[in-house]
C-alpha cells in the first residue's frame, strides 16, 4: 500500500513540473488588398470621392496608400453621366466631378484600380427635412465649464411618414456682411457646438446619448416619432457662452440616407468601444461591393435664430 | 383564440378519460434504509399487471390496480430490489418502504423487473445523473462539482475554458432555470464561474430537463436543471467531511426527534486567504497590504419533519457568498493614507414546503420560497494629515429577489393518468444597478449622492396541468399547458405554453419520441463576456422589452441493449424569438442607466442538431459516451448588419466520454475526456482608412489618420478545438467508526492548452504578421483531497 502511495505521489510532482503555461498562437487569415471608397452625394452639390488602399492589421495607423490611377465613374440611375478626376485638394487626393447630384435619383460610383478588386456603391437621394427653430435662450458668459446647460434651443421637425435618418449639427452663425446672399451664414471656424438633445415628449425621444456630455453631431432615425412632430430642446455646452461676442445660432438638419446613417453609428461605436474587451467589437456599415468605406446620400436644411 | 378552443378540448379530453372505473391504489414513500432519505425516481411495479409507476421528488408514489391484491417490485438504481405482496385495506395509510443499500463491488442489476426508464418513459431530453456518479467523477481541485458533470453530457456545453457555466442546446447561461429543492437560484457558480454553488455531499439528486418540458416548469426557454437536496437522516447521527487544496467542507445530519424529524447541515469554505496570511504579513512593510479576505463558501440547512402520517414539513435554507476584500494601509510621519475595496456577490435561499396525502390519488405540495442574487462592489479612501482630511467612497449595488408561493398537486385517478396540475406566483423586484458616492472633505463641501436607484417590481403568476397518459400498450403521452404571465411597467404579457410529448414502443426494448414544447422567459441576463460573470445584469422584461419566446421539437429513438447499456438518439430544433444582446458599443459599464433597455436590441436564434448517447449504468465499470452535432445562430436588426451570425457558443461537433470503474473494494478510478469544435469569434482581418468630411472643402479636409478594423462577420473566426483528459483515483478504507478516502485528480492531464482568454497582437515583428495570442490559465491540475465519514 505504501509504494502506491509513494508511486502516486512521485507521479503527482513529476507531472507538476512537467505542467506550464504556454502562449497558443494563432495567425489571422488575411482578405488582401481593396478599394476603400468614400462618396457623400449631397443634393445639389458636386459629386466628390475619395480612394485609398486596405492594408494588414498594423501596430500604427495612417499609412493608407492613397490611390491616385483609378477610373473613378459616376452613374446615375445605372447610366454613366460623368468620370470624376483625380484632382489634389488642400493637399489631399480627391475624385471631382462638376455634375450635380439631383433628387429622386439613384447614384452609384465605381471605381476601377489596377491589380485591386474593382469597387462600387449605390444610394438613392433623400428628401431635405422639414424644420424650424422655435426658440433660442442665450445669456453671454453664463457657462460654467462642461455639461453646463442653461443655453437652449428649441426646434420642431415635421417628419414625413417614411423611414428617415438624420443628422443634427448646431454651429455659432455669423451676420452676412457680403452685400448678396442670406442674413446670416454658418460660422464654421469656431467648431461644431456641443448639445444634449431631448424630446418634449419622453414617449417619442429617439435620442441615445452614451457620452453623458453631449455630442456634437446627432444621427438619429425617426423610429419613434414616424410621420409625426417631435420637438425638441437642445441644452447647449456651457462653453458655448464664454466669451462669446455673437448671439445667434445656426441649426443644421441634414436628412440623410439609411446608408449614410448606418456607416456613421456603426464607426462610432468602433471609435468608441476600441480596446474595450467588455464589447463586442463592432462591424463598420459598408455597402461597397468588392471594398470597403461608403457612397451615402444627404440633403441639407439650415435655420438660423438670433437670441431671443 | 385557436389557444383557448385547444385548451379547452385538452380540459374535456382529460375528463372524459378520467372518469373513475372500480380501482383501488397503492401509495406510499419510498425511502433508503438507515437513513429514511426519500429516494426520488424509484420503480414501483405490478408485473402480472403490467402496471408501474415511480416517486416524485419527494420520494412519493401512487398506483392504481384493477385488483385489491397484487405482488409489487420496488427498485432503485445502486440498491437491492424487494418484491412484496399487497392487499387493500379500508384505511388510507400510506406504505413507507424501505430500500436496502447495496454497496459492493457488483452493482446490482435490476434485469427483469427493471423499468427501462429510458425507453419506456414518454419523456425525452431528459437525463438523471445519480449523486454517486457526480462524486465518482474526476474532481477539479479537490471538489465534485454537480454542473462541471452535466458539462459532460450531450447536448450541454460549458462556456468559457475551466467554468462551470451551461450552455443547452445553443441557448444562452441565463436560459437555464436551476431548482435548488424547488426555489430558483440566479448566479450558480464561486470565484467567477470556476465552480459551481452546490456542495455535492449535500445533494441527493440532479435532474436535467434539455427538452420536452413538463408543464410544470416555466419561466427559462433552454434547460430546467432541478436539484434536490438530501432530507437528513431520521434515524442516526452521521456526518461526512473533506479537505481539499481549495476548501474544506463538513456536514451533519441526524434525527432531531427518532424516526419523526430531522436536520441537516452543510458548510464548506474555501481558504486561499488564510493561507496567505504569512506572505501577507512577512511583505506587509513592501506591499501595504494591511487585510486581504478572498473567499468563498456555502451553507446548506435543511429540517424535516413528519407531522402526522399524511403530512411532511422540510424547510430549506441556503446561503452562499464569494468576496474579494482588500486594506491598505500606509503610515508616513505626516500623513495616512487607507485605502479599500470590495467586490462579492452571493445568494441567499429559504424555502418551505408541506407535503400532504389528500387521499390514496392525491397528493399535494405546498411551496413559499425566497430567492435574492446581489452584486456588490465598493471602494473608499482616506487622507488623514494635519492639515486636511479626505474620506471618499463609492458603492455600486445589482440584485434581484424574489419572493414565490405554489401549490402542485399530483393526482393518479387511474394507472392510465398521471396528472399534476398547480398554481403559482412569483414577486420580483430587479435592481439593476444602483451607484452612490460619498465625500467628506475638510476643505470642500460634502457630496452625498445616489443615482439610479431604481427598482422595478413585476408579479409573475402562473398555472398548469398535465397529464401522463397510457394510451395503449405501445403509446405513452404527455401532454400539457402552462399558463403564464409577467407584469412589466404598464404592460401585462400573458401567454399559453402548450406542451406535449409521446413514446411509440417499437419493440419491448426500443422506441421513438417525439416532444413539442413551448417556453416563455420574461427575464434576462445582460452579458458582455463569454461566460457568466457576477457583474452581468438581471433584468425584466419592460414595455419596451418584450418576453423571450421559444419553439422546440425533438424526435428521439431509445433502445436498451441487453439490460446493460441504454442507447438515446435525439434530434432537437429549437426556435428562439426576442433574445437580448447590448447594442454594439453598450456594456454594463454604461448600461447601469434608467434606460437600460434602450441599450439591448431584441432579435431571434435558431439552434437545431443531434445528440447520441450510450450509457452503461450497471456493473463494476459504468459511465457514458455522448456525441453531439449542433448549429446555433442568431439574427439581429441591429448587430452584423441585420445578417445572421453565429452563436458565440456554437460548437459543431461535442464529443466526451464518462468511464467510472470499480478496481477493487477499496480503490476506484475515473476518467472524463471531452472534444469539442472551436468557437466562433470576432476578429479583426484587416484595416482601412476612415474618412469623416464630406467634401474637400470642410475645414478640417480629409482625415486619413482615422484607422477602422475590418471584421467580415460577427463570429466569422473560429478558434482552436477544445480538448481535456481529466482522471481520478480513489481509495476508501473502511475504519472501526468511520470510513476514510483519499482522492487523486488530475485535471487536464495531458495538459493541454486550451487558452481562458485571448489578445490581438495586430503586428508580429517576427512574422510581419497579425496574430491572436491565447493564454491558458489551467495546465495540468493535480490534486489531493481527504474525505471522511461517519
Amino acid at each position: 500500500m505504501k509504494n502506491i502511495k509513494y508511486t502516486i505521489a512521485l507521479f503527482l510532482i513529476l507531472i507538476s513540473v512537467v505542467a506550464c503555461v504556454r502562449k497558443v498562437v494563432i495567425d489571422i487569415p488575411y482578405e488582401g488588398d481593396r478599394i476603400t471608397m468614400y462618396s457623400y452625394i449631397t443634393q445639389d452639390s458636386n459629386v466628390y470621392a475619395r480612394l485609398t488602399k486596405s492594408g494588414r492589421q498594423i501596430d500604427f495607423s495612417g499609412n493608407f496608400t492613397t490611390i491616385t490611377n483609378g477610373n473613378v465613374m459616376l452613374l446615375e440611375n445605372d447610366i454613366t453621366v460623368a468620370t470624376l478626376a483625380n484632382t489634389n485638394i488642400n493637399g489631399a487626393n480627391w475624385y471631382i466631378s462638376n455634375y450635380k447630384a439631383k433628387a429622386n435619383k439613384t447614384y452609384t460610383v465605381k471605381a476601377i484600380v489596377p491589380n485591386l478588386p474593382n469597387a462600387q456603391g449605390s444610394d438613392a437621394t433623400v428628401s431635405k427635412a422639414a424644420f424650424k427653430i422655435d426658440s433660442f435662450y442665450f445669456k453671454p458668459n453664463s457657462g460654467m465649464g462642461n455639461n453646463t446647460t442653461t443655453d437652449f434651443v428649441r426646434i420642431t421637425i415635421a417628419d414625413p411618414a417614411t423611414e428617415n435618418y438624420y443628422l443634427l449639427k448646431i454651429f455659432k452663425a455669423d451676420t452676412n456682411t457680403a452685400a448678396t446672399g442670406p442674413r446670416y451664414i454658418i460660422n464654421e471656424n469656431s467648431g461644431s457646438v456641443r448639445f444634449i438633445a431631448t424630446a418634449i415628449a419622453e414617449t417619442q425621444d429617439p435620442f441615445e446619448f452614451l457620452d453623458p456630455y453631449g455630442v456634437n453631431e446627432l444621427y438619429f432615425s425617426d423610429a419613434k416619432f414616424n410621420g409625426k412632430t417631435l420637438a425638441v430642446k437642445l441644452d447647449l455646452d456651457g462653453y458655448f457662452s464664454n466669451g462669446a461676442s455673437d448671439n445667434k445660432i445656426a441649426v443644421i438638419l441634414k436628412s440623410i440616407s439609411k446608408n449614410y446613417y448606418m456607416h456613421r453609428v456603426s464607426a462610432d461605436n468602433q471609435n468608441i468601444n476600441s480596446g474595450n474587451p467588455f464589447v463586442e467589437p463592432a462591424q463598420i456599415f459598408s455597402n461597397i461591393m468588392g471594398g470597403y468605406g461608403i457612397v451615402a446620400t444627404s440633403a441639407d436644411s439650415v435655420a438660423f435664430k438670433r437670441k431671443q | 383564440m385557436p389557444k383557448y378552443i385547444a385548451l379547452q378540448l385538452l380540459i374535456c379530453t382529460l375528463l372524459i378519460t378520467t372518469v373513475a372505473q372500480a380501482q383501488y391504489s397503492v401509495n406510499g414513500y419510498i425511502s433508503q434504509t438507515k437513513s429514511a432519505e426519500k429516494l426520488v425516481g424509484a420503480y414501483v411495479v405490478a408485473p402480472y399487471f403490467k402496471k408501474g409507476t415511480s416517486t416524485n421528488n419527494y420520494g412519493y408514489f401512487s398506483l392504481s390496480l384493477p385488483k385489491d391484491t397484487a405482488t409489487l417490485i420496488i427498485s432503485y438504481v445502486g440498491h437491492n430490489p424487494i418484491q412484496l405482496f399487497w392487499q387493500a385495506s379500508s384505511t388510507d395509510s400510506a406504505l413507507n418502504i424501505v430500500l436496502g443499500k447495496v454497496i459492493t463491488n457488483d452493482a446490482v442489476t435490476v434485469i427483469g423487473n427493471k423499468i427501462q426508464k429510458n425507453v419506456e418513459s414518454a419523456q425525452m431530453s431528459k437525463v438523471s445523473i445519480p449523486i454517486e456518479q457526480i462524486k465518482a467523477m474526476p474532481k477539479f481541485l479537490g471538489e465534485a462539482d454537480v454542473l462541471k458533470s452535466l458539462q459532460m453530457l450531450p447536448g450541454v456545453s460549458g462556456g468559457t475554458e475551466g467554468t462551470s457555466g451551461v450552455v443547452v442546446r445553443g441557448g444562452t447561461p441565463d436560459q437555464n432555470l436551476i431548482l435548488l429543492d424547488g426555489t430558483p437560484i440566479y448566479n450558480a457558480s464561486h470565484l467567477f464561474g470556476i465552480f459551481s454553488t452546490f456542495n455535492a455531499d449535500a445533494v441527493k439528486n440532479v435532474d436535467l430537463y434539455k427538452g420536452g418540458f413538463p408543464a410544470r416548469y416555466g419561466g427559462r426557454l433552454s434547460s430546467v436543471i432541478d436539484i434536490i437536496l438530501k432530507d437528513g437522516d431520521k434515524s442516526s447521527l452521521h456526518g461526512e467531511g473533506g479537505i481539499g487544496l481549495l476548501a474544506s467542507k463538513l456536514q451533519l445530519e441526524g434525527p432531531i426527534k427518532k424516526n419523526k424529524s430531522s436536520f441537516l447541515l452543510s458548510a464548506r469554505r474555501s481558504y486561499l486567504d488564510i493561507l496567505a496570511q504569512p506572505f501577507l504579513k512577512a511583505t506587509k512593510d513592501e506591499t501595504g497590504i494591511d487585510k486581504l479576505f478572498a473567499y468563498f463558501y456555502d451553507f446548506n440547512a435543511k429540517l424535516n419533519f413528519d407531522l402526522t402520517k399524511k403530512d411532511k414539513l422540510f424547510v430549506s435554507f441556503y446561503s452562499g457568498d464569494d468576496m474579494l476584500k482588500l486594506k491598505v494601509k500606509d503610515v508616513a510621519p505626516n500623513e495616512t493614507f487607507k485605502f479599500g475595496t470590495q467586490v462579492g456577490w452571493g445568494n441567499l435561499i429559504g424555502t418551505v414546503r408541506w407535503n400532504h396525502i389528500i387521499n390514496k390519488k392525491l397528493f399535494a405540495n405546498t411551496t413559499v420560497n425566497y430567492t435574492r442574487y446581489r452584486f456588490l462592489t465598493k471602494v473608499s479612501e482616506e487622507n488623514i494629515s494635519p492639515t486636511y482630511n479626505e474620506n471618499f467612497g463609492a458603492k455600486y449595488i445589482s440584485g434581484i429577489y424574489d419572493v414565490g408561493a405554489k401549490v402542485d398537486f399530483d393526482y393518479r385517478p387511474t394507472y392510465k393518468h398521471s396528472i399534476k396540475y398547480g398554481v403559482g406566483i412569483i414577486a420580483h423586484t430587479f435592481t439593476p444597478g444602483a451607484t452612490s458616492f460619498k465625500l467628506t472633505s475638510s476643505t470642500d463641501p460634502p457630496i452625498d449622492t445616489a443615482f439610479n436607484n431604481k427598482r422595478q417590481q413585476s408579479i409573475e403568476p402562473s398555472a398548469y396541468i398535465e397529464d401522463d397518459i397510457i394510451v395503449s400498450d405501445k403509446l405513452k403521452l404527455n401532454t400539457g399547458l402552462h399558463i403564464g404571465g409577467f407584469k412589466a411597467q404598464t404592460k401585462y404579457y400573458p401567454n399559453i405554453q402548450p406542451r406535449i410529448s409521446g413514446r411509440y414502443m417499437l419493440t419491448d426494448r426500443a422506441s421513438i419520441k417525439a416532444t413539442y414544447t413551448r417556453m416563455y422567459q420574461y427575464i434576462h441576463l445582460l452579458s458582455n463576456n463569454n461566460t457568466t460573470l457576477p457583474t452581468d445584469l438581471w433584468v425584466p422584461s419592460t414595455d419596451n422589452i418584450k418576453p423571450m419566446l421559444s419553439d422546440q421539437v425533438a424526435l428521439g429513438f431509445a433502445k436498451n441493449i441487453n439490460n446493460k447499456y441504454e442507447f438515446t438518439a435525439e434530434a432537437y430544433y429549437k426556435n428562439m424569438i426576442g433574445v437580448v444582446e447590448y447594442k454594439d458599443g453598450a456594456s454594463f459599464l454604461n448600461s447601469s442607466t434608467d434606460n437600460w433597455d434602450k441599450k439591448v436590441s431584441q432579435g431571434n436564434g435558431k439552434s437545431y442538431g443531434v445528440e447520441l448517447l450510450i450509457q452503461k449504468t450497471s456493473g463494476r465499470t459504468t459511465g457514458w459516451v455522448g456525441y453531439t452535432l449542433g448549429y446555433s445562430n442568431r439574427t439581429f436588426n441591429e448587430i452584423n448588419n441585420g445578417k445572421t451570425f453565429a452563436y458565440k457558443y456554437d460548437r459543431r461537433h461535442d464529443f466526451e466520454i464518462t468511464v467510472i470503474h470499480k478496481i477493487s473494494k477499496r480503490w476506484e478510478c475515473s476518467a472524463n475526456f471531452v472534444w469539442q469544435s472551436p468557437l466562433p469569434f470576432t476578429l479583426p482581418t484587416g484595416q482601412f482608412a476612415g474618412m469623416d468630411d464630406t467634401s474637400p472643402y470642410q475645414s478640417n479636409g480629409f482625415n486619413s489618420n482615422n484607422t477602422y478594423d475590418i471584421y467580415s462577420s460577427r463570429n466569422a473566426f473560429r478558434l482552436l478545438a477544445y480538448h481535456r483528459l481529466d482522471a481520478g483515483f480513489t481509495y476508501r478504507k473502511q475504519k472501526k467508526r468511520y470510513e476514510k478516502s483519499w482522492n487523486f485528480s488530475f485535471y487536464n492531464a495531458y495538459n493541454r492548452n486550451n487558452p481562458f482568454f485571448y489578445d490581438l497582437d495586430r503586428y508580429n515583428a517576427a512574422t510581419g504578421k497579425a496574430q491572436l495570442n491565447g493564454y491558458p490559465i489551467l495546465p495540468l491540475l493535480p490534486s489531493i483531497s481527504y474525505g471522511f465519514k461517519f
